[in-house]
């Protein structure tokens, strides 16, 4: 028999992360010498999709067949793939992101499709024409999907208007108007010295990484002269509900109301209560009131704000169509309680030992780590990352339910539904 | 299943490859208990550690009249044992931080646990508990009853994809059980009960045959010793006999389907093409024509003719039985003359590939390129506890440990002459099933129209 040694202990986060500069650019490394493979992300900082002056541009440059240099499309491709290459770019409304996967060896490669792709980005008419016509296509397509087209509808209804926040249509109006031009100087545009910062991961050697951040600086313009920030982003219509009609067999529910954003000294605690209330899913508040018990939805979750200039908290549900009303009466009535009387003790400990756990089992593979690294990179400092647990293991009931109450007004959600509906 | 280490993008000549050519993709072992349970065990740098367990039986295993039985067991292996009863299995694992999933296949039942490695042999305890002891009452019965129906809503009846899912299956295999998909109809679904569910599990749930696999920063000994503490006492139990019906060739025929759909906004079209199994020649064939962006019919169809094919590729799906399902798919723009761009330009593009290109040298350099790709996309799949476990999934559908961690040997083994022969049978063969979906409600249907020749 097993001893239930660990029903409430958290986990203790210990990644040897490092900081140290390449180059002068600020990078976190983990380094593992007995792996195959080496990862680099380069981070712009405020530098993503909600920055750019033509809208569109990095995710249309983002799905196109691209050449560089001497090569086409097609050869470039091939180049990368010779040389065991993936490289990607990956644009967020916050950030525009390029990572590079390689064998250690090839790194030097890497380095010369980047340089060629800064400097002598080749797109041919037919592979833009195609690349447009199929990035339309994508957002024609999402018109017809009832979760996109809820979502659409949401950005008008829950929030003000905001460079976070374009509809399909309007995409769609921007996309068609781009040019390749457009493409080129987007790179020269977003990919400058004073926005970046790295993480470096795998089997690495501190000597090529620095000649490799050296180049890649001196292919980046110095100072970028995109937005320095955004406004944040408010929401509108609180404490009102709105359908939106369309014949579907499951309505989309959206909600949302204020919160902090995720830089918020109080943010921890929020983030842990959220979990309790509809962040965790299969063991949350609404999980069990709404699913578990009544079967009035097939799914709920709610989520602290992800986005850097974004505070709201906000929520998903899908249920069927004579259900929606009461689904809404018992969300409303979850949330009120559980601002009103706050999480209980066991809430609490069971939370804690899940965010924990959570947070160390994303330190698996170099994506996954890639990936929480470099959104940890921007925001905060290393000791912050390093602490991540501590801070929720520290969190006291009292606090919790403190910042849930001096944050969170159940009186103020917005929720805006997508179905079949007088 | 797809088979996945094979279709996804990427890679070739370097030092790597190379440097791979006489060496295992993981550090791995294999073991087996005395009770015939299979182990297999991954090093991995990682914070986390993955726990799969693999039963042999799934949906073309199910009794006449209650298929899906398998998949509806998969369910009900989340609601609990003496030990952890109820929900609690899945809570611990959720108070754990951890990531908790499970699917059924037509040859295999699959579940799934990550979790911070400190956790691992709380995981262990509670999947061998649940090997042999698993417990539940009728209101767990109908709980569960009525999520499997919300999810053939969900996927089935409710999506416009569902529907056609099971049409394209039913045609495929008019004989053999892979001929409906593994959540059953919903007739089978009202007829699973208690006593029949469990005897289903008291059938097949049993050491010797299983597989369970582990991802993760773990030593192999200590590893062995906790997996023995845990499942070492269990029993082995006499297994049935895995009866499969051989489905018929019915060569020269092909069924064609037709869906117009006012939540289409392009054109897709797919092919399916009885295909062999476990054929690493057939893998790469299937590769080099439509793999990745570089593949043949990309190239062609995508970038050459670019009349409104916005992407193609091929898909080898794998499975335990003959005959397999290969695919070939081609996503179009609307307004496009779908008998012209598609069908003729495929039977045109047909032609010349076997007729002359097959046997020149610009082939030959294609082939050893999309062998090189392969073996890179496998070495960067390598990464994390997750693609180490589902990697050895493929244990499920009839390759053996070796095969799997030797994978980029067998790759490399495969000549230019067994591809050839894989391409030539399988361009040579008529499609069993087309699908042919469109946007509805169009100005102009008569573009969608097309021969059945």
């Amino acid at each position: 028999m097993l001893p239930h040694h660990s029903e409430t202990k958290a986990y203790h986060f210990n990644v040897d992360v490092h900081e140290t500069k390449f180059a002068q650019v600020k990078t976190w490394t983990i380094k593992d010498p007995t792996s195959k493979l080496l990862h680099i992300r380069l981070v712009f900082k405020n530098a993503g999709q909600a920055f750019e002056k033509k809208r569109g541009a990095l995710q249309l440059l983002n799905s196109a067949d691209f050449g560089a240099g001497s090569m086409d499309a097609y050869h470039f491709q091939e180049f990368l793939m010779n040389h065991q290459l993936l490289l990607h770019f990956k644009p967020s409304n916050d950030d525009f992101v390029i990572t590079l996967q390689t064998p250690p060896e090839n790194l030097k490669y890497g380095l010369q499709a980047l340089t060629l792709i800064l400097t002598q980005l080749k797109i041919e008419a037919g592979d833009f024409k195609r690349a447009q016509e199929s990035l339309l296509l994508s957002y024609e397509q999402a018109k017809l999907e009832p979760r996109s087209l809820a979502e659409d509808h949401a950005k008008d209804f829950l929030y003000d208007p905001h460079p976070y926040l374009v509809k399909c249509d309007t995409m769609i109006g921007a996309i068609k108007t781009l040019t390749i031009q457009d493409l080129k100087n987007v790179l020269a545009d977003h990919l400058t010295q004073d926005r970046l910062c790295a993480v470096v991961l795998g089997n690495y050697d501190a000597k090529a990484i620095e000649s490799f951040m050296q180049s890649i600086k001196a292919l980046c313009k110095p100072v970028s002269d995109l937005p320095k920030s955004l406004p944040t982003l408010t929401l509108r219509n609180q404490g009102k509900t709105k359908f939106f009609p369309m014949k579907v067999p499951q309505s989309i529910v959206l909600f949302a109301m204020k919160a902090i954003p995720a830089t918020h000294p109080d943010a921890p605690a929020l983030y842990l209560f959220n979990s309790v209330l509809g962040g965790n899913n299969m063991t949350s508040r609404l999980w069990s009131n709404i699913r578990e018990d009544r079967g009035l939805a097939y799914f709920v979750k709610t989520m602290m704000p992800a986005s850097r200039y974004a505070e709201a908290l906000r929520g998903i549900m899908g249920t069927g169509t004579d259900q929606v009303d009461q689904a809404i009466k018992i969300t409303k009535e979850t949330i009120h309680t559980i601002i009103s009387k706050g999480i209980t003790e066991k809430e609490l400990n069971f939370e804690k030992r899940h965010l924990t756990g959570e947070f160390l089992t994303a330190f698996d593979s170099l994506e996954q780590m890639s990936a929480v690294l470099g959104s940890y990179i921007t925001d905060f400092n290393l000791d912050q990352l390093k602490e991540h647990n501590h801070k929720i293991v520290a969190l006291s009931l009292k606090e919790v339910n403190r910042v849930a109450k001096e944050y969170l007004n159940d009186e103020t959600i917005t929720f805006c539904i997508l179905g079949n509906h007088e | 299943m797809i088979f996945s280490l094979y279709t996804q993008p990427l890679p070739a000549t370097s030092p790597l490859v190379q440097k791979e050519k006489k060496m295992s993709l993981f550090n791995a072992k294999h073991f087996t208990l005395e009770n015939g349970l299979q182990i297999i065990m991954i090093k991995q740098i990682s914070q986390a550690v993955a726990v799969g367990v693999l039963y042999r039986v799934g949906t073309a295993d199910d009794p006449e009249g209650l298929t899906g039985i398998s998949h509806f067991l998969e369910h009900m292996m989340f609601r609990g044992t003496k030990t952890y009863p109820s929900d609690v299995f899945k809570n611990k694992i959720a108070s754990m931080g951890g990531y908790v999933n499970a699917f059924t296949s037509f040859d295999i039942t699959f579940y799934e646990t990550r979790v911070p490695l400190p956790a691992l042999e709380e995981i262990l305890h509670m999947e061998a508990d649940r090997m042999v002891n698993l417990e539940y009452n009728q209101s767990d019965i109908d709980a569960e009853l009525k999520a499997v129906k919300e999810e053939y809503s969900m996927r089935i009846s409710g999506s416009s994809s569902g529907p056609v899912e099971e049409i394209l299956y039913r045609n495929m295999y008019l004989y053999h059980p892979y001929g409906v998909l593994p959540i059953g109809y919903p007739q089978h679904i009202n007829a699973y009960t208690r006593d029949n569910a469990f005897a289903w599990y008291k059938k097949w749930y049993h050491p010797n045959n299983a597989t369970l696999i582990i991802a993760g920063d773990i030593e192999f000994e200590p590893t062995l010793e906790m997996v023995k503490k845990h499942f070492g006492d269990l029993k082995k139990a006499d297994l049935p006999e895995r009866k499969r019906v051989t489905e018929p060739e019915l060569p020269d025929t092909t069924r064609y389907i037709k869906q117009a759909n006012d939540r289409f906004a392009s054109v897709t079209v797919e092919m399916h093409y009885p295909s062999p199994n476990r054929s690493y020649a057939h893998s790469l064939a299937t590769y080099l024509l439509g793999g990745d962006s570089l593949s043949l019919f990309y190239e062609y169809f995508v970038r050459q003719e670019n009349k409104g094919i916005q992407s193609t590729g091929w898909s080898y799906h794998t499975s335990l039985d003959s005959p397999n399902m290969t695919t070939l798919y081609f996503s179009v723009s609307p307004f496009v003359n779908v008998q012209e761009v598609v069908f003729d330009a495929y039977k045109g593009y047909k032609k010349q590939l076997l007729s002359t290109y097959i046997d020149s040298p610009a082939f030959k350099e294609k082939f050893e390129t999309a062998k090189k790709r392969i073996i890179a996309n496998m070495i960067h799949d390598t990464d994390g506890t997750e693609n180490a476990t589902h990697a050895f999934i493929m244990t499920g559908y009839g390759y053996s440990f070796d095969e799997i961690n030797q994978g980029a040997e067998k790759i490399e083994a495969i000549t230019l002459e067994d591809v050839k022969a894989e391409i030539k049978k399988l361009l040579t063969q008529t499609p069993k099933v087309v699908f042919i979906g469109v946007p509805k409600n169009t100005e102009t249907p008569e573009l969608y129209r097309v021969v059945m020749d």
